[in-house]
């Protein structure tokens, strides 16, 4: 079975913020996560980039205000041409 | 709406107070304000200058969520190349007191990284602060820099350090230290043995200058090859970071038999957050190199400060 890009962006949210991955919401954020902050959010930006092979700009990094938006984020980078 | 980095404008700075006042009523440290003119006062840029400062704001249509600047010099590097390099400084979040921000710290710093590829960060207070553990985890290189403290009135360094007096337990003890003279005991005891097992220093003077002149090249030219990498220091930058007409600042030519061995610059701070009102020294140039003084410093990696020769 494949996992949605949502899904593999919420173990990622797991691994990092050491959150049960059933704990971790579409809608978690920094403010529903403890350990979601400034440094851990680069962390989360860093890990993304580095399990979906891409490069987030700083515009992007801000739009990831919580896990569906990364998610909705990781998508629209791999579906656009590179 | 997104958030947008721009260079800090006029125009920007009720935003940038509310900022500051958003911070510090959520309980930022009083110290956490970012500058309040758009317009450095030390530094500021003009046509041509390669010695500089420029502050940037993080915008959320018009409401600003965070502030960084960059200092910006020329560096000598041991490739006899000289680069361009920033300072990374005062790097300021919204997120420090509201977590639905917390994008802005890395923002930020991306933010810099794009404008200047070579950056360097020091004096940030320890590898247990936000900013270092960014700065590793983007892979820069990093090390430790130890002060080198040598302490002149020592009844004076412990009633005013105010960076080892944080709490009323400390402040007691340092008082104590002073008032009982054990302190001042102590110290001279330590920095005499220290003086003792350090290599002897041959006779020199230490002349009161105005300003800096022709003088501090020759200087210059014969230090900067002993380091990998070092701010230029020669008489038209000491002219800029220390101008005659600016007197919170002491400037000493250090001279031996008639021939200029190095310059010092001592800095009278008023109320400043870590060393009170006590006069603080910087070292200079000298034959034998070896200048300055900073804590916790981060360097991009040798590959990266390569990148745009």
């Amino acid at each position: 079975m494949t996992l949605t890009i949502l899904e593999q962006v919420r173990g990622v949210a797991s691994d990092l913020f050491n959150v049960p991955v059933d704990r971790i919401k579409a809608e978690s954020s920094p403010e529903t996560i403890e350990a979601w902050d400034s440094t851990q959010h680069l962390n989360f930006v860093l890990a993304l980039e580095e399990k979906f092979g891409l490069q987030l700009s700083p515009e992007e990094m801000e739009q990831m205000r919580n896990v569906d938006e990364a998610a909705r984020l990781v998508e629209s980078k791999l579906q656009s041409p590179r | 709406m997104p958030i947008v980095i721009q260079p800090y404008r006029e125009e920007h700075q009720p935003a940038v107070q509310e900022f500051n006042q958003r911070l510090q009523s959520g309980g930022a440290d009083p110290d956490l304000v970012f500058f309040t003119f758009a317009q450095p006062r030390w530094l500021p840029h003009a046509d041509g200058a390669s010695l500089y400062q420029e502050y940037f704001v993080a915008l959320e249509n018009g409401t600003v969520r965070g502030g960084y600047a960059l200092k910006r010099q020329n560096f000598f590097f041991a490739d006899g190349v000289t680069r361009n390099v920033a300072y990374y400084h005062h790097p300021l979040s919204e997120g420090i007191v509201n977590k639905s921000y917390a994008a802005v710290g890395s923002m930020l710093l991306k933010d810099a990284m794009s404008r200047s590829p070579l950056l360097y960060c020091l004096g940030m207070g320890g590898y247990d602060r936000p900013l270092p553990k960014m700065l590793i985890r983007l892979g820069w290189a990093h090390f430790a820099v130890p002060f080198y403290f040598n302490v002149v009135r020592p009844n004076r360094f412990f009633r005013e350090i105010q960076a080892l007096r944080k709490s009323p337990f400390r402040r007691l003890i340092l008082n104590l230290a002073a008032w009982t003279g054990t302190g001042w005991a102590g110290v001279k005891t330590i920095q005499g043995l220290r003086k003792l097992r350090a290599p002897k220093v041959g006779s020199f003077t230490a002349e009161r200058v105005e300003g800096f002149s022709d003088w501090v090249d020759p200087l210059w030219e014969q230090a900067k090859n002993h380091y990998a990498m070092t701010a230029v220091r020669d008489c038209q930058t000491m002219r800029t970071l220390y101008p005659a007409s600016d007197t919170h600042f002491t400037r000493l030519r250090v001279r031996r038999g008639g021939q200029d061995i190095g310059w010092a610059v001592v800095g009278e701070r008023r109320k400043d957050e870590k060393y009170g009102a006590m006069r603080v020294g910087s070292r200079g140039f000298n034959n034998a190199g070896g200048s300055g003084s900073g804590s916790d410093r981060l360097q991009p990696k040798p590959s990266s400060l390569g990148s745009r020769s």
